[in-house]
């Protein structure tokens, strides 16, 4: 890894604080540390309150940390680390959020960091409230480089909490600096499904099922365009009832912009 | 949440594609977007609604409503997600 980058808002505060400490950030980790650049509401080991801050941290048997700066809902964060060098020493590595003057952290002669993660984690969280007042962080314009590649990612999702409904959207895996993970704190209010791509011009029915009978009401089907540049329309939804009675959920949709497009379909009903 | 917008008039047989626009990413999940007819003997079919991202990451919605009735009618679009 030479450069990994990751771009997200800072989201409102929680509606209920009680001294809980919520971090979000894209980090590397190797055998046993981990380098990141770290948005932080709450106290933490560096200082912080009732206040959104950020700095950066590496992590392991010993934390080491730049100071906590002050941000503000709404505020864009560019976490970015990149390796400086490397040598028989080991490699050395800078970490900041971009354009924020004193964030960063520079380490020297560690052992190589490989394992890259996008993570919320939180402590002393009681009530799904304090959580930020918000659906989810799209930790997006993920961009990973190993020199002059940028190789294919592969996440693993890991819902360590499930309580709230909180759960990890894989959400695009464009590795040309587009790559986005949605960590959400609630359950979506809406369900999605699939991953697929789909000519200019071209239409696709899709079909949905569900358990039982299959008989989840009346539905809004739509697909969602992941890439930019792209308009598709859901040109029909349906319902089927098979010899067995149970009910399929039928919809089509057609790519009516330029390009090739990944989608995915969302969807829900009452 | 329920929302409405827009106030147009479309004339038998004529098709009209409208858009909707949200702040931030503009991205407000899925829409359930329908055309209303305002006067009294019409019949609205809204017939295609479309999600469309641009190259900035921005979420626009679409909807096209026809009108299948013999009179020129007034109408608005209502709407809401989840």
């Amino acid at each position: 890894m030479t450069r990994f980058s990751t771009v997200w808002v800072v989201p409102p505060a929680p509606s209920t604080d009680s001294g809980q400490t919520i971090f979000l950030f894209n980090g590397i980790q190797n055998s046993g540390n981990i380098y990141q650049p770290v948005l932080q509401w709450g106290p933490s080991a560096a200082g912080g309150g009732s206040f959104w801050t950020v700095a950066s941290w590496y992590v392991g048997a010993n934390a080491f940390h730049s100071n906590l700066v002050r941000v503000n809902t709404g505020d864009t964060l560019t976490g970015v680390m990149t390796l400086a060098s490397q040598s028989a020493a080991g490699f050395s590595y800078n970490c900041e959020f971009q354009g924020i003057a004193d964030t960063g952290l520079p380490i020297m002669n560690i052992e190589e960091l490989t394992w890259c993660v996008e993570t919320l984690e939180c402590y002393g969280i009681n009530n799904c409230s304090e959580y930020p007042d918000s659906n989810k962080t799209a930790m997006a314009a993920i961009d990973l480089q190993t020199g002059a590649t940028r190789p294919s990612i592969v996440w693993t999702v890991n819902n360590a909490v499930n309580d709230c409904g909180q759960h990890t959207q894989l959400f695009d895996n464009d590795v040309v600096a587009n790559g986005e993970v949605d960590l959400w704190y609630h359950g979506s209010p809406f369900w999605t499904s699939g991953l697929a791509t789909i000519a200019p011009g071209e239409s696709q029915e899709w079909w949905f099922a569900w358990g039982g009978n299959g008989d989840v009401g009346p539905q809004l089907i739509q697909a969602e365009p992941l890439n930019g540049s792209a308009k598709l329309s859901t040109t029909q939804i349906s319902e089927r009832q098979d010899p067995g009675g149970n009910l399929v959920y039928f919809a089509t949709v057609h790519n009516d912009g330029p390009n090739t497009v990944g989608f995915q379909w969302r969807g829900g009903g009452r | 949440m329920a929302w409405t917008a827009g106030f147009g008039t479309i004339a038998p047989g004529q098709s009209q594609e409208w858009w909707f626009s949200w702040g931030g990413n503009g991205d407000v999940g899925p829409q359930l977007i329908q055309a209303v007819p305002l006067g009294a003997s019409a019949e609205l079919s809204t017939t295609e609604i479309s999600e469309s991202l641009d190259a900035g990451g921005h979420l626009t919605y679409f909807a096209v409503v026809r009108n299948d009735g013999p009179n020129a009618v007034n109408f608005q679009w209502r709407g809401g997600g989840f």
